[in-house]
């Protein structure tokens, strides 16, 4: 299912003027934010479809600023985004694109600093729900009936983990990926792919050693 | 529990349970969350409507500054009570408007199922609220319901008009507020479903041609189509009129169309009024050639 609960069509409560292009949009950059864990210095967008098509007067681009600087989809600051993140000093870069994108509304993210650099590639599938398609330029290909997490982890603490410790043996229901940006200053990220309906002890155990986990669907 | 909609009508009429509870209990097991935590949520949404509307009606200008002050027109005018029709057309036409240019003007309302279609729903609702003497409790299970519709819908069709045209969007949202208009007044579940398929079909093949790409022209006057034509569509279900096409078949059918319509006509400006000479010469003055701010 594509939608699972009554509140995705009962809402989001949201600034308007559109669920797809302003709501989902905003959506697409809080994912990006989350996985970042801090604000960007330079912001990359390319709008592909009808985000390209329409992205100003939708306020595509001011929400999805609005997402990366932390903005919740009813945020009453979320028209004013962009002036607010060229006062914190960040980059902003706006470009579309004519390629054939996977949906109408389709929005590649490339977010940085100095040291570090993310890319998202999102879909708005409509009435403010969304889709990640893939992180650093890799398909996330998530099966149906299947739950993703990203797990991340900064580069830098001392123990290096096998993710595979997390796994109890003969659980075939799970599998990860890793989706890393290779570059030397770059977070751990990798994807956690299960079919088990109850995912919470794993969760929790995952969190215990200091790995971040952001659900993706 | 339903994935479909005589799934939701068999379930309805087997169990003796109403849409709405249907929908509560399903959205419990979703999400382990308490009932009283689900439908205060509702409740939270409700209120978000009355404030859009309320907004509205006193008057309210887009961010882009080409629409505004309808909701007030309208309001003046029942307010008057010199109208061809009767008072609760009109405050349907009224509320739907005044919810959609306050979505217009960047303020806060409650995606019903989208933003461009966030009037209809809430203005069918709060049109028929008095004369139907509808409490709190009540407006909050016409929400679940509809909501059990647009669910179906949404996983069965589509609800953006970038991909199914505004007969996804509006047409939805027609669709929903019809069942559960149906369900107020004491209807049948079948009759809800009879309601719901009534309306799809009057709107079948409602291009998204949004002018300048602003969620304004014509949506917002859209939005008051879609609620009269849930109240028609509710009143002839209600009235024992059945769809000769059965509801899951119309979903499928409007999925369908919006495969096969032309980019040009999904949420692109790129057709219908959109490319009218009034259309592009709204757009040029907003943005003139160069899209990048």
């Amino acid at each position: 299912m594509k939608y699972n609960s009554v509140f995705d069509i009962i809402g989001p409560i949201m600034i308007g003027p559109s669920s797809s292009h302003t709501a989902g949009a905003v959506r697409i950059g809080s994912f990006a934010r989350e996985v970042f864990g801090k604000a960007p210095t330079a912001i990359k967008i390319c709008f592909y479809g009808s985000f390209a098509e329409t992205y100003q007067g939708h306020g595509t681009d001011v929400a999805v600023i609005g997402g990366i600087l932390g903005f919740k989809t009813n945020n009453p600051n979320i028209p004013k985004s962009i002036e607010i993140a060229k006062k914190q000093g960040i980059n902003i870069e706006f470009i579309t694109s004519n390629d054939i994108a996977p949906h109408p509304n389709t929005a590649k993210l490339v977010i940085s600093n100095d040291m570090e650099e993310l890319t998202i590639l999102g879909i708005s599938i409509g009435g403010g729900s969304i889709e990640i398609l893939s992180i650093n330029n890799y398909d996330l290909d998530i099966k149906f009936n299947t739950k993703a997490f990203l797990l991340v982890h900064n580069k830098n603490i001392p123990k290096h983990y096998d993710i595979n410790k997390f796994i109890e043996n003969n659980n075939r229901n799970i599998t990860i990926k890793d989706v890393s940006n290779k570059g030397v200053h770059n977070a751990c990220l990798n994807v956690l792919y299960t079919k088990n309906n109850n995912n919470v002890n794993l969760i929790n155990k995952i969190q215990d050693n200091n790995i971040r986990v952001i659900a993706i669907n | 529990m339903f994935s479909n909609v005589k799934e939701l009508i068999e379930l309805s009429e087997v169990s003796k349970k109403s849409i709405s509870e249907i929908m509560i209990s399903k959205e419990m097991a979703a999400t382990n969350k308490p009932r009283e935590d689900i439908i205060n949520k509702m409740l939270e949404s409700l209120k978000v409507m009355e404030n859009a509307i309320q907004s509205g009606i006193k008057g309210v200008t887009s961010y882009s500054g080409i629409t505004g002050g309808d909701g007030k027109r309208m309001y003046d005018y029942l307010q008057n009570g010199d109208y061809l029709t009767d008072e609760i057309f009109i405050k349907a036409i009224c509320y739907a408007i005044s919810t959609n240019e306050v979505n217009a003007a960047m303020g806060l309302i409650c995606a019903t199922p989208t933003a461009g279609s966030a009037g209809v729903v809430p203005s069918v609702l709060f049109s028929l609220k008095d004369k139907l003497n509808l409490s709190e409790e009540d407006c909050v299970n016409f929400l679940f319901t509809s909501g059990a519709f647009g669910y179906i819908i949404a996983n069965n069709a589509c609800i953006s008009g970038a991909a199914g045209g505004c007969q996804a969007e509006v047409g939805s949202a027609s669709g929903m507020a019809a069942a559960a208009a149906v369900i107020a007044k004491g209807g049948t579940a079948q009759q809800a479903a009879n309601a719901l398929s009534l309306a799809l079909k009057n709107m079948m093949g409602l291009i998204c041609d949004p002018v300048a790409g602003l969620v304004e022209v014509p949506c917002i006057t859209r939005n008051a189509a879609g609620a009269v034509n849930a109240l028609c569509a509710a009143e002839m279900a209600l009235a024992g009129i059945k769809s000769i096409i059965p509801p899951d078949e119309v979903i499928e059918a409007m999925y369908k169309v919006g495969i096969s319509m032309p980019v040009e006509l999904r949420e692109t400006a790129l057709g219908g009024i959109a490319t009218t000479k009034t259309g592009e010469e709204i757009k040029n003055k907003l943005f003139g050639c160069n899209k990048c701010r």
